[in-house]
């Protein structure tokens, strides 16, 4: 195809592929578990981590990892304990890494539009060095997520009996948010801070809708995520438009087939009967 | 006030235990309280479960039940006073596996949305044990032997969104006992479910106390059918108000413990009453 003729379309589409796997991955676990809002805070703390790399000219990647994992921390520990609700602590967190962010970009004299291309994702941002790291980290998440792949699905279950049951499910949930965290910084270039949350919840959305099992449910909702990763780098290289937006619109347009595929099914299978 | 926490009982446990008369004493309670802030929800429980029976606890909503169970399956700290398990490995456990404790859950809360089937969900019992590398093929026997006495092996393609009731309760019975615990905690076993489904809930209980010696522990506002099978009976309103076989019970002490508003045995007729009161 003639887009893959460019260096910047093939980081693109390999950073876009990690990226689909990952957070349709994940996303299975977001919806059963009921995380979605966590997913959301987490994405968003990105973007205070991200303003306070630029201001102190960190490295821009490892400084976000750090704040999110800190922040998704202090919402697991805060939720968790039972103090607060776990919305009002994500509220919390996310608003106040929101108003941090926006305060360091102020407190920088240069320049800020890039800041812009991190909200919104941008795939021309992803040079081979981001596809090297994306690639080395997604293989290390996905290679965690398979060695506690049955445990996890308990955990995901019923996290009560699972404990009973000699589960060690406080390592899983904080092992959880770690990932989560990590995936949602590899994400934020691609498809920026404020539409990773999709990502995170659409694909899983629409395998439940059709999975039996849940190592089936897990490879339909990675299939989902691939399937609008790539075809949303297309179309925002065809029609010139985001390529986050164009991601999580595919996703939509897929959940709403599969949704009224599956109403439909089970409306003229009842009429059968 | 000291907080002790003696949840000292995963895979072998001591052999030094008290015993009551004959039988040893698993879970011994001493001086329980536990309040969330200002409220006072348990008041100096004193408990003692001996091994091979099976105890319910019946009382009203908001009585402490769940949370009396919550604390004896190490879930809810922070409570005052003594609690001791001990479970004792007996002869018939066979396998590599065994759990002291294992919870069925009231299904009201499970998630029927999970994709599995009830095969997968049973397998899971045995993920606290094979962890990483999942069950070989000792454990899918044992699996199958598990749902077979639940009566489930036939449905085990089912996905478990599509099971009534009773077969939801069968199944999380089921995924319990895989784990081959000593004690088996039930929390509200009886709620949604229709006359012949708790007929047949009392009469598993009954053969896996038989088959297995298990000892359960079950919460239940459905004192009539729990005094079908319990050896002993507490009724829990913040206090234990006693702690007796079933035949021993009258009618006032059911008024004692009922007298904070719970209606269900109103509705029944008076000679039910004497019945049920009487057990078997």
């Amino acid at each position: 195809m003639e887009m893959f003729k460019y260096t910047f379309m093939q980081n693109a589409a390999l950073a876009g592929l990690m990226v689909g796997v990952l957070c349709s991955v994940l996303s299975v676990f977001v919806v059963l578990k009921e995380m979605s809002f966590i997913g959301n805070g987490i994405s968003h703390a990105a973007f205070g981590g991200i303003a306070f790399a630029l201001l102190f000219n960190l490295d821009i990647f490892w400084t976000t990892v750090l704040f999110c994992i800190l922040v998704a921390f202090l919402i697991g520990i805060t939720s968790r304990e039972g103090k607060i609700s776990a919305d009002s602590s994500i509220g919390l967190f996310l608003t106040t890494s929101m108003a941090l962010g926006v305060i360091f970009l102020n407190l920088r004299k240069e320049y800020t539009a890039e800041v812009f291309g991190y909200l919104f994702g941008n795939i021309l941002a992803v040079s081979s060095q981001d596809v090297l790291r994306v690639s080395v980290l997604g293989g290390v998440i996905l290679l965690i997520i398979i060695i506690y792949f049955r445990q996890l699905q308990f955990f995901t279950f019923d996290e009560e009996v699972a404990k009973v049951q000699n589960v060690p499910t406080d390592f899983l949930y904080f092992l959880l948010l770690t990932l989560l965290a990590l995936t949602i910084v590899i994400s934020v270039q691609v498809v920026g801070v404020i539409l990773v949350s999709a990502l995170l919840v659409i694909p899983g959305s629409v395998a439940l809708l059709t999975g039996r099992r849940f190592l089936a449910t897990i490879l339909i909702s990675a299939g989902v995520g691939i399937f609008a990763s790539l075809s949303g780098l297309m179309a925002s290289y065809y029609a010139r438009v985001s390529s986050g937006a164009s991601i999580v619109i595919i996703l939509f347009i897929i959940f709403v087939v599969v949704f009224t595929a599956k109403k439909w099914r089970e409306k003229t299978r009842k009429g059968e009967n | 006030m000291v907080e002790k926490k003696s949840h000292s009982c995963a895979g072998e446990c001591s052999h030094s235990h008290p015993s009551i008369g004959e039988k040893e004493v698993i879970i011994s309670v001493r001086n329980l309280s536990f309040s969330y802030g200002d409220v006072d929800v348990l008041k100096d429980i004193n408990l003692d479960v001996e091994q091979n029976t099976i105890l319910a606890i019946i009382g009203p909503n908001g009585g402490g039940k769940t949370t009396l169970l919550k604390i004896l399956l190490g879930l809810l700290k922070g409570y005052k006073g003594e609690v001791n398990i001990r479970c004792i490995k007996k002869e018939s456990h066979k396998r590599k596996h065994h759990l002291c404790l294992s919870y069925v859950p009231q299904k009201e809360r499970f998630n029927r949305r999970f994709p599995a089937t009830v095969y997968d969900a049973v397998e899971m019992g045995l993920y606290g044990f094979t962890g990483l590398r999942g069950p070989d093929r000792e454990d899918r026997e044992y699996i199958r032997w598990v749902l077979e006495e639940v009566r489930m092996w036939d449905k085990r393609d089912s996905h478990v969104s599509n099971l009534s009731g009773g077969q939801l309760q069968r199944v999380l019975i089921a995924r319990a006992l895989v784990s081959q615990p000593s004690v088996l905690f039930l929390d509200e076993p009886l709620v949604g479910i229709d006359q012949l489904g708790i007929v047949q809930f009392i009469e598993l209980l009954l053969q896996l106390k038989k088959e297995l010696g298990l000892t359960v522990v079950m919460v239940s506002h459905n004192f009539n059918a729990v005094s079908l099978c319990a050896d002993k009976m507490a009724c829990l309103d913040k206090t234990i108000h006693f702690h007796d076989n079933p035949d021993h019970i009258t009618q006032d002490d059911i008024n004692k413990v009922y007298s904070c508003g719970f209606d269900a045995f109103r509705s029944l007729e008076p000679h039910k009453h004497k019945l049920f009161i009487s057990g078997e």
